[in-house]
């Protein structure tokens, strides 16, 4: 899969370890301080992976959504805050190259993407709305060639650090909740009063704080689709599984810190089998779950990819929707068994096998768009959507 | 909850059974009547009346919830079930659409 090289030579893979490997030396101080992880970015910045997504027409790279995944899933095992970051920027990427490439504004955004490796963010939850993001109460106002927009938008995160901010809103003063565009206003064309901290049990790097975002910009910046469309055709998909990615990237950390744990024993006393090896072998099953749930999400992606109706299917958005919580219900567990294993060893801060911060960051996976939501319209595609019968698809 | 007279559930117009163009296209607009009624008391489109064969149903504020509830209204009132490929967003944008899918779906019971 990883076979894209960039112009030294390195695998796309390559280049996330690398910054992996920044990321994982500030993991902590960024938790402990609840700050934007800097260096991370500044890593992603030089190893230019910002900017992946966008076609090769474009000057991108072209990555698909699974190697931006795997990328989640590297840099979710060292730092979750920047993997997250990482993976919100390219879920924004992804709405662009979807739904902007025939219009020449968003191209010659794209080109900036990839020369400036601007990083951007997103605007959907709104005060009074809450994450059910298909509805805004906000309104964008078109007053000849510009456009117009203030939201209460109670979390973006990264949003100071951010160049652009992709926002929803109602399509016009007039349209009716469920009427959204998205418009991408760049950091030159916004102010944000903050309105909320972001001091949080977990992902506390992503610095998610609340803003009264007010923007004006041209109105050629509104992408030029429906934003129901943009939320079936690339959000729904592209956070599901990236987030999936970073989750986990979280879990695959706490096993491996789990399993040193066991195997540290395990060397001890030869020819005794160490009493946490059982609760290791329980969540590796746990874990398999989680890795087959994203790939095979992945790959039923990149099929729907080739055909737009299967992508607004209620099948394929029924099968995201599960993707997510079942990854985001398991993650946890798993953190849990690794902490059965560690001991006091992992509830403790500072040891090579603390499990703090990645039972804490877990957390936030049922959160992030509220599980009860997505059951709750899970459910109720289910009772016109059949339920699968065959194994391969 | 009240049943208007017209849309008794299971209940066919008797109009279906005329035949020739003329007849096909009352048998149409009866049926896109229906839809509009449905649209308002199902899918929470009061507007529904009032709205063009081919304007945008999500645009005027139907939910996917919405949508959900007119195909299960659409499916008892006319006792055809809608294949998991129709069930997708283009499908139940337009009244003219709706209507098209569920003549397909009628005509299809009746060949069967
Ligand atoms: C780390 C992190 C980063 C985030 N970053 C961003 C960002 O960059 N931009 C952005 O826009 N948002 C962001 N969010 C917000 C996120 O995506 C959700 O929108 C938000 O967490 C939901 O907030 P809520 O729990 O208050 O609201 P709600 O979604 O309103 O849910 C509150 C609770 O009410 C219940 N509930 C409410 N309505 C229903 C319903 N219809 N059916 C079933 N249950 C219901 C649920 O039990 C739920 O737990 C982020 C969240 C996290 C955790």
């Amino acid at each position: 899969m990883d076979v894209a090289l960039n112009a030294q030579g390195s695998t796309l893979l390559e280049r996330a370890r690398r910054v992996a490997g920044i990321a994982g030396q500030h993991a902590d101080d960024v938790d402990r301080n609840a700050r934007f992880p800097r260096e991370a970015v500044d890593a992603l910045i030089s190893e230019r992976l910002l900017s992946i997504q966008i076609p090769v027409t474009l000057g991108g790279e072209g990555a698909t959504t699974a190697q931006i995944a795997e990328a989640c899933t590297v840099l979710g095992q060292a730092c979750s805050a920047s993997a997250m970051v990482f993976a919100m920027h390219h879920i924004k990427l992804s709405s662009l190259v979807t739904h902007g490439s025939d219009s020449p504004w968003h191209q010659s955004f794209m080109r900036r993407i990839v020369d400036e490796q601007l990083l951007i963010a997103s605007a959907t939850t709104e005060g009074g709305i809450g994450g059910n993001m298909r509805n805004s109460i906000c309104a964008i106002e078109v007053d000849g060639d510009t456009c117009r927009l203030q939201k209460d938008a109670t979390v973006i995160s990264y949003g100071r650090h951010a160049d652009a901010i992709l926002i929803t809103s109602r399509a016009h003063p007039d349209a009716v909740t469920t009427d959204q565009v998205m418009t991408v206003f760049t950091k030159d064309q916004y102010t944000l009063e903050r309105t909320n901290e972001w001091d949080t049990l977990g992902m506390r790097g992503t610095c998610s704080e609340g803003y009264l975002f007010k923007g004006e910009a041209p109105k050629e910046q509104i992408l030029p689709k429906p934003f129901a469309e943009i939320a079936a055709q690339s959000m729904l998909a592209s956070s599901h599984l990236l987030w999936g990615g970073v989750w986990y990237g979280i879990a695959v950390n706490a096993m491996t810190r789990a399993q040193a744990f066991v195997r540290a024993a395990a060397r001890k006393s030869p020819g005794q089998t160490p009493p946490g090896a059982l609760h290791l072998a329980e969540a590796s099953s746990l874990l398999q779950q989680v890795r087959a749930n994203v790939t095979a999400g992945l790959a039923r992606y990149e099929a729907a990819l080739a055909e737009p109706e299967l992508l607004s299917s209620m099948g394929f958005s029924v099968a995201m929707n599960n993707v997510k919580l079942a990854v985001s219900r398991t993650v946890p567990e798993i953190i849990d068994h690794a902490m059965q294993i560690t001991g006091i060893m992992g509830y403790k801060n500072g040891t090579p096998f603390s499990l703090g911060r990645h039972l804490r960051d877990a957390q936030s996976a049922q959160l992030m768009i509220s599980n009860d939501r997505i059951l709750a319209n899970t459910s109720n595609m289910l009772l016109v959507n059949k339920i699968e019968t065959n194994l391969l698809g | 909850m009240f049943l208007s007279p017209f849309l008794a559930r299971n209940r066919y117009p008797c109009v279906i059974e005329s035949t020739g163009p003329q007849a096909a296209l009352q048998r149409s607009d009866a049926v896109k009547t229906q839809i509009r009624e449905m649209l308002a008391q199902y899918a929470s489109l009061p507007s529904a009346a009032g709205l063009d064969d081919d304007a945008d149903l999500y645009a005027a504020g139907m939910s996917s919830h919405g949508s959900v509830q007119l195909m299960l209204a659409l499916e008892d009132t006319f006792d055809v079930e809608f294949p998991d490929n129709l069930l997708n967003r283009k499908s139940f944008s337009t009244i003219a659409i709706i209507e098209q899918t569920v003549n397909q779906l009628v005509a299809g019971k009746e060949a069967a």
